[in-house]
């Protein structure tokens, strides 16, 4: 039986050089989960979530001796992730020849090719319109509408204000209903 | 496709992304455990008597060395008991040697204030 998870005790183990592996395990199987469908509805590809994860949890491994309890574990692993699916994006653009305001046309034609999406035609036109999103608001929108992630949280793992978030999140509410609306 | 309202509640924020077949989430912790390297920690500096006390150290000694400075360049003020006396004699002397040199004793000033006060 697993041990049950507790953030201060795993903190705690992961500055201790002997128990470091066996807490960072336990990390891994808590966060991972929430980790992959962060960096997946990013990226759409299962395959690129895969490697996004992995590199993840290795760049935090290598990092958590740095790691101090000012800030939640949850934030500090999303920061990264995020951090990780961004650098990647900004890869796939360049590689695309896609100029940095313009829209990652490529994930909507990935989408359409993904094996793992089998989405009816609103959750489709739904993808579609989340993936015209500028970056930023792709990140706020799906955080909070389908993580549910509360704003104040997003706010710790993006650095900007609540404020600044609610418009974002309003602007890009607006974009979707007009591109699902124009759809019909 | 309906009003604003019945788009999302057909939505259900649900993605229309699925997830990996087999048992991906458990097989990914063993997988990336395997894949983790050793790590070395930034090695821990032990604080020592002399690291604490060195700022107060580093602080005094600049006082010192400011009051120094003031002392070497400033212009002297104070004055010595042999300062006083040198002074009193250079002070006699040199106004009986303007006395002399004026030609002006006693009588002479005498006859100034009688003529100066003789009405």
């Amino acid at each position: 039986m697993l041990p049950e998870y507790n953030e201060e005790i795993i903190v705690a183990q992961l500055q201790d050089p002997k128990r470091c592996r066996e807490a960072f395990a336990l990390v891994v199987r808590h966060y991972s989960q929430s980790l992959y469908w962060q960096i997946r509805k990013m990226v759409i590809s299962h395959d690129d979530a895969d490697d996004l994860l992995q590199n993840t949890f290795l760049k935090a491994w290598t990092n958590i001796a740095y790691f101090r309890a000012e800030a939640r574990l949850s934030t500090w692993l999303y920061r990264i992730a995020v951090n990780e699916t961004l650098t990647f994006l900004a890869r796939q653009r360049q590689q695309n020849n896609i100029p940095l305001d313009g829209e990652d046309s490529f994930l909507v034609e990935r989408l359409e090719s993904d094996e793992w999406f089998n989405g009816d035609e609103i959750q489709r036109l739904l993808q579609e319109a989340v993936l015209r999103l500028p970056e930023k608001q792709r990140l706020i929108f799906n955080m909070h509408y389908f993580d549910e992630m509360k704003y104040e949280d997003i706010s710790r793992i993006l650095g900007t204000s609540v404020g600044a978030l609610k418009a974002s999140y309003h602007h890009a509410v607006k974009k979707i209903e007009e591109y699902l609306t124009s759809a019909d | 496709m309906g009003t604003k309202k019945e788009i999302w509640q057909k939505i259900d924020r649900r993605t229309g992304l699925t997830e990996p077949g087999g048992d991906y989430f458990e097989q990914f912790t063993s997988r990336i455990m395997e894949q983790l390297p050793e790590i070395e920690r930034p090695k821990e500096h032990p604080v020592t008597l002399w690291s604490r006390i060195q700022p107060w150290v580093y602080m005094a000694a600049m006082f010192v060395g400011i009051a120094l400075m003031v002392r070497i360049f400033s212009p002297q003020t104070a004055t010595t008991e042999t300062d006083i006396v040198a002074e009193e004699n250079f002070s006699n002397e040199y106004y009986d040697e303007l006395i002399w040199a004026s030609c002006v004793d006693d009588y002479c000033v005498y006859e100034y204030f009688a003529d100066a006060y003789d009405y």
